[in-house]
């Protein structure tokens, strides 16, 4: 009997640990607000008109956080303009096969204090647009790729979505 | 049954009920500790390549994309290309990307793999979902259990009055040692 029940959980462990390939589609209900479709182009025009929506975009998922997997960044068909999206605490991690896919990403666009302060001590470049210093103190100033890579490059405005689903597209 | 007994009875099942899961946290936990030294999640494999070939921004699609995965060493399954402001052109493959400093031809080929075991056990310890934070809360309450009621398993000169008060004692003030010089 003992040798069973430790067989058997073995067996559970290896079965684990070779599958988990990464879902298509994660998703978790928050609330039961349908979310606004939104073009990415839409987006990088008007980025205050969606601050507290739930939202919906496509992107190319052009970096996935090695580290935590709660970070991501998509494009639209600016490459140098991105979306930072970040997974809330009770969401599972983003897997790495994500990188280089079309993804829809669904959730609430926000404007992190870190930034909205770093704002209002001028650290803004412009319409839409700002320099990742501020989103670094948001992202919460670690040292992973994805922090890095917002410091050095132009993000979506300052803002950020904390999502709720994602679907991939291809 | 007396209180002795059903001391030692829930520190016997509580114990064997958790020992999975212990021993899960204590590993991810290492592992997850230090995570500056490594990646305990992925294995990431950076092998160099220098390429001749003439990329220019305005030439870049899918095609050409392909041609140059063609004469990258390995079989490389393209997905798609990104190619910002600046001189790094970055090609998604299947498992990995490629990069590209089109001004000098030098290259990376980033292959990134899930670490066995250590893949699935940091998942659990990062509390994948609202579920997982309730069982996780519980096996914590567990834990507490399992510490207070071994704490009076012995009796005599190993118990909690005289050896155990000493050892525990130590084990109370090792942390606040590093709080106070922290």
């Amino acid at each position: 009997m003992m040798k069973k029940i430790f067989s058997l959980s073995i067996i559970a462990l290896l079965v684990l640990s070779c599958g988990n390939k990464g879902k298509k589609e994660v998703s978790q209900n928050i609330g039961n607000s349908e979310s606004v479709k939104v073009e990415f182009a839409s987006l990088i025009a008007n980025p205050s008109e969606y601050v507290g929506k739930n939202i919906s975009v496509e992107g190319k998922v052009v970096h996935v956080c090695t580290m935590s997997g709660k970070k991501l960044f998509i494009t639209g068909e600016n490459p140098d303009v991105r979306l930072y999206v970040q997974a809330g605490e009770e969401m599972p991690k983003f897997p790495m096969e994500l990188l280089g896919s079309e993804i829809i990403v669904e959730g609430t666009l926000t404007q992190p204090v870190a930034t909205a302060m770093a704002g209002e001590e001028g650290m803004n470049k412009g319409e839409g647009m700002m320099e990742g210093e501020g989103m670094v103190k948001a992202a919460g100033a670690d040292t992973c790729e994805t922090a890095k890579a917002l410091a050095s490059q132009p993000v979506l405005s300052d803002l950020m979505m904390i999502y709720s689903k994602h679907a991939v597209v291809k | 049954m007396n209180l002795a007994k059903f001391n030692r009875v829930t520190h016997r099942d509580i114990g064997y009920l958790i020992a999975g899961l212990t021993i899960i946290y204590a590993i991810s936990g290492i592992a997850l500790n230090h995570k500056h030294d490594w990646n305990p999640n992925y294995i990431i494999d950076n092998t160099g390549f220098k390429t001749d070939m003439h990329i220019a921004r305005e030439n870049i699609n899918k095609e050409t994309a392909l041609e140059i995965l063609k004469k990258i060493p390995g079989a490389l399954e393209y997905k798609t290309w990104y190619f910002p402001t600046g001189n790094i052109l970055t090609i998604f493959v299947e498992g990995g990307s490629v990069r590209i400093n089109t001004n000098t031809g030098e290259g990376t080929i980033e292959r990134i793999s899930k670490r066995p075991l250590f893949y699935q056990i940091n998942f659990l310890h990062y509390n994948p979902g609202r579920w997982w934070k309730y069982f996780s809360d519980i096996f914590c309450i567990s834990l507490i259990l399992v510490t207070v009621t071994g704490l009076f398993l012995v009796k005599g000169k190993n118990g909690i009055t005289r050896r155990g008060a000493i050892l525990t004692g130590i084990g109370i003030i090792l942390p606040l040692l590093f709080l106070f010089i922290y």
